[in-house]
């Protein structure tokens, strides 16, 4: 099956619904800075910058920026899988998404891909400017990395995200609210704004089991290692990521099917 | 491909649902919305499925367009199984599901159509050339909307964007639920000629669902009388007028306060075939519709029945069953 | 009809809308519960990276209860923004407003039949947001230094927020302005009315700024009676801010309404996407 015209489909979508509208796709891009502000605002109110650098060892504001960065990215790539059962089924898109030739599975994997466009967009917007603003080329380069590392980290967490979206659904009606829990966890896990080397045991080996968990630790060690960490560490790591995206393969690819399977014996809501 | 295009045998579904009681309770139910149902389509007809609501119109075409499960029976679209060859039967079907949901809102009805033709499996030039061809054939290029967004499309565009939909991999059967609910006149008639023109110079099997008799006369070579799951009468229009040939229709208006109005239509239900339906003419006066057979006995008998119940008649008419008679004949006058 | 059988008639509209929402949104979809879970996830997101800002002689309980108030003051922003501003639109978008206008009830039966639950949901929610506190830094200490001081916060606080609420809602309604921007303001207000931070602590500027909009002064208020912060104008001018300007904004904020309403009327409702 030829898979470009999938994603060209998905990429007019993506256009549409956010690149075309100016409001949205402004707010989108401002987000980076309102959550860098926001935190450092009330952070500075209930302790100090310096606090934090000594704590984290890393800039507050170049933290926060690549963090806001990382949290929008890989939300940008992974929520519209998360969300799609429960939105096609809203505005009745579901019956011709199944009713075609394209199986379920191949959509969902495939929707991430164009997506990787607003995480390009969001790098350029606000890591690269404030990257280069404070550390020149240095800074420049640490941020083209650090946008690669955010694409393969939405990338990575797309199968554990189709699992995910199928297996809330498969849960309960209303799995919306389900999945409003579910993604602010899943957040929290990643370790973007917190780092899991700081978490409770318990927390971080259940981080441990996001694929992407593993190269957002990469994002810090590439900040606080003044941008370079050990070949063996940022192996392992990338391994790990790649390793376990591959084993939620056949667990998100079972659980579309028996989410479908439950549609088709319900009926699929027209 | 083999003549026959649907073949439906004894197909079957239940549905479990809810009755609320009180503020958290609720008490399980099951609804049988198909009770065996058997029916064939051939390639160049349209077949109409006529019902009230509720009677498992939109239950058989769900079935058929592989998007519900049926408890028993089999069927069989463009000779494949929909259960077991799904994919399959996908690649033969266009179907219109509901005429206002099922787009993107923000992506204009060009481009809702390229998205949902690249997940039929065409792509390039000739999806954009085949989106070109349904956009003109379902009146959205004369209306010039192809490049409006979808979320700004008025009802009778919305249900011209769904058909075209339908058409754009040219599939074999078409599966059409209530294609012109909502429609004003002029948009529901031009999708009425496309439908049959579809049928009968491009030889589509299509099955078209609607509980407006007037317009199943109109489209249908054949029409399967559907009511509560079970098919009550199949035939053109013409076999299932003929199936009540020997009933009349009685149209009587009859003032209000004029004499004793219940005691008058327990003693017709004893004289009508079927039910009695009736409907209101302004404040004074009652149009009652029922059917009968061997019409000069029963006509001396309504007579009599009116007189000893006092009753004064505005007009009283005796003409031939309309479909809608049919229908009420077989499903007992409810709607 | 008679002024009280108008009122009679509005409380039993509003608490109509009351019992809907409560049996619709909270019991039968089980949003009550499930909420309350999503926003303390989502509370633990913004709180936990706070904490890496605390400098370690500083008492746990001193960070908690900043955290603690500036939450809570974010909190009752949105709940303007999204329970009683938003709501407006939501309800056009499913087709539920154009049906309140013809039965010729006022629309303010909405707002008023969802206050008591906006009222429970905030005290929930910062129930929750101290429990939060006090497992991942100290139990904030919250002791009123001044009861009628805070007790005038509180409701300088609530009439500001309404009449900002009036005014958002009957923009959005009447220009279709997409969920986007309203997310966009629902961040930037806080900060930049004073809500979040002492006005003490924000640079000179900004609390400029701050001051000329009538959100400063209720939170300004509020955190002075919880001995939080000093204030940045002499009391009596606080106090008499606090009372006028919450006051002429309400009135500004009602005629706005009326002005919008009217235009909505003349223009046609608006078609609106979902986001």
């Amino acid at each position: 099956m030829n898979v470009l015209p999938l994603i060209k489909s998905e990429m007019l979508l993506v256009y549409g619904e956010l690149l075309r509208r100016r409001q949205a796709l402004f707010t989108y891009v401002a987000y980076p800075y309102i959550m860098t502000f926001f935190i450092i605002f009330v952070g500075s109110s209930v302790g100090s910058l310096e606090n934090f650098e000594v704590r984290v060892g890393v800039n507050p504001f170049l933290f926060f920026i690549a963090a806001s960065f990382n949290f929008l990215a890989i939300l940008g790539i992974v929520d519209d899988v998360l969300w799609s059962p429960i939105y096609d089924d809203n505005i009745g898109t579901l019956p011709y998404v199944l009713s075609s030739t394209t199986p379920w599975f191949l959509r969902l994997l495939i929707i991430p891909i164009p997506r990787l466009v607003l995480t390009i967009i969001l790098g350029f917007t606000s890591l690269v400017p404030l990257f280069t603003y404070f550390e020149g080329v240095e800074g420049f380069l640490t941020s083209l990395l650090l946008m690669g590392l955010a694409c393969l980290a939405g990338l990575l967490l797309s199968t554990f995200a189709i699992f995910l979206a199928c297996g809330v659904s498969m849960l309960m009606g209303e799995s919306w609210r389900l999945l409003n829990i579910v993604r602010p966890l899943m957040m929290i896990l990643l370790g973007i704004y917190y780092p899991r080397v700081l978490m409770p045991f318990t927390i971080r080996v259940i981080s441990y089991l996001l694929p992407s968990s593993h190269i957002v630790d990469l994002t810090l060690y590439t900040l606080v290692g003044g941008g370079t960490p050990e070949v063996l560490t940022v192996l392992t790591m990338l391994g790990l990521g790649i390793a376990l995206a591959i084993a939620y393969g056949p667990l998100s690819y079972g659980s579309t099917k028996s989410l479908e399977m439950k549609k088709l014996r319900e009926g699929v809501k027209t | 491909m083999s003549e026959e295009a649907v073949k439906v045998t004894k197909l079957a579904k239940k549905y479990l649902t809810k009755k609320r009681k009180g503020l958290l309770k609720s008490e399980k139910l099951v609804v049988e919305a198909l009770r065996g149902v058997s029916f064939t389509v051939n390639y160049g007809e349209v077949v109409g499925l006529l019902g009230p609501n509720g009677a498992g119109k939109t239950t058989t075409i769900k079935i058929l367009s592989t998007l519900l499960l049926p408890d028993s029976g089999e069927a069989r679209v463009g000779g494949f199984d929909v259960v077991k060859e799904a994919s399959k039967v996908r690649k033969l079907i266009g179907v219109m599901l509901s005429v206002e949901k099922g787009f993107y809102g923000k992506l204009t009805g060009r481009e809702n159509l390229i998205y949902f033709g690249s997940l039929y499996g065409l792509s390039g030039a000739d999806l954009r050339k085949r989106v070109d061809e349904v956009m003109e054939l379902v009146g959205l290029s004369e209306l010039e909307a192809e490049d409006k967004l979808y979320e700004e499309y008025s009802t009778g565009m919305k249900a011209r964007l769904s058909l075209a939909r339908a058409l754009l991999k040219n599939p074999p059967i078409l599966l059409l639920d209530e294609p012109t609910l909502g429609l004003d006149p002029m948009s529901a008639r031009k999708v009425r000629d496309l439908v049959k023109s579809l049928a009968l110079r491009e030889g589509k099997a299509v099955i078209y669902t609607t509980h407006n008799m007037f317009e199943a006369e109109l489209v249908c070579d054949r029409i399967l009388l559907i009511d509560k799951g079970s098919i009550v009468a199949s035939g053109t229009p013409e076999e299932l007028k003929n199936k009540i040939s020997d009933i009349k229709t009685v149209i009587l208006q009859v003032r209000r306060e004029s004499g004793n109005l219940n005691a008058f239509l327990s003693k017709l239900a004893e004289v009508a075939v079927g039910g009695v339906a009736m409907e209101e003419l302004g404040v004074d006066y009652l149009e009652i519709k029922f059917n009968v057979r061997s019409v000069e006995e029963s006509l001396s008998k309504v007579m009599r029945l009116l007189a000893e119940g006092g009753l004064t008649t505005n007009s009283f008419k005796v003409v031939e069953p309309t479909l809608e008679d049919v229908f009420i004949y077989f499903t007992g006058g409810k709607a | 009809m008679s002024s009280f059988s108008r009122a009679r008639l509005f409380m039993n509209s509003a608490r109509t809308v009351f019992v809907s929402y409560v049996k619709a949104e909270l019991l039968r979809s089980k949003g009550f519960f499930l909420g309350l879970i999503s926003m303390s996830a989502w509370l633990a997101i913004l709180m936990l990276p706070m904490t890496l800002f605390r400098d370690p002689r500083t008492p746990a309980d001193t960070i908690s209860t900043y955290m603690f108030i500036g939450i809570a003051i974010f909190q009752a922003y949105s709940v303007s923004t999204w329970d009683w501003g938003w709501e407006l639109r939501d309800s056009l978008f499913r087709g539920v407003l154009e049906n309140v206008i013809v039965s010729g009830s006022s629309i303010f039966v909405m707002y008023v039949g969802i206050i008591p639950i906006t009222i429970s949901w905030l005290m929930l929610s910062l129930g929750i947001t101290y429990l939060m506190l006090s497992v991942l830094v100290a139990p904030p200490s919250l002791q009123v230094a001044d009861p009628a001081l805070f007790t005038l916060g509180l409701i300088s606080l609530a009439v500001v927020l309404f009449a900002y609420a009036m005014i958002l809602g009957s923009t959005l309604i009447s220009s279709g302005t997409s969920g986007a921007v309203v997310e966009f303001i629902s961040w930037i207000l806080p900060i930049a009315t004073g809500g979040i931070t002492p006005l003490a602590n924000l640079p000179p500027s900004m609390r400029f700024i701050a001051l000329l909009t009538p959100f400063s002064y209720p939170a300004e208020l509020l955190r002075h009676s919880l001995g939080l912060a000093s204030l940045v104008l002499p009391e009596e001018v606080m106090l008499v801010a606090s009372v006028l300007y919450p006051t002429a904004f309400l009135a500004f904020g009602y005629f706005y309404f009326k002005i919008q309403l009217r235009k909505l009327l003349k223009e046609g409702v608006k078609t609106v996407s979902l986001w």
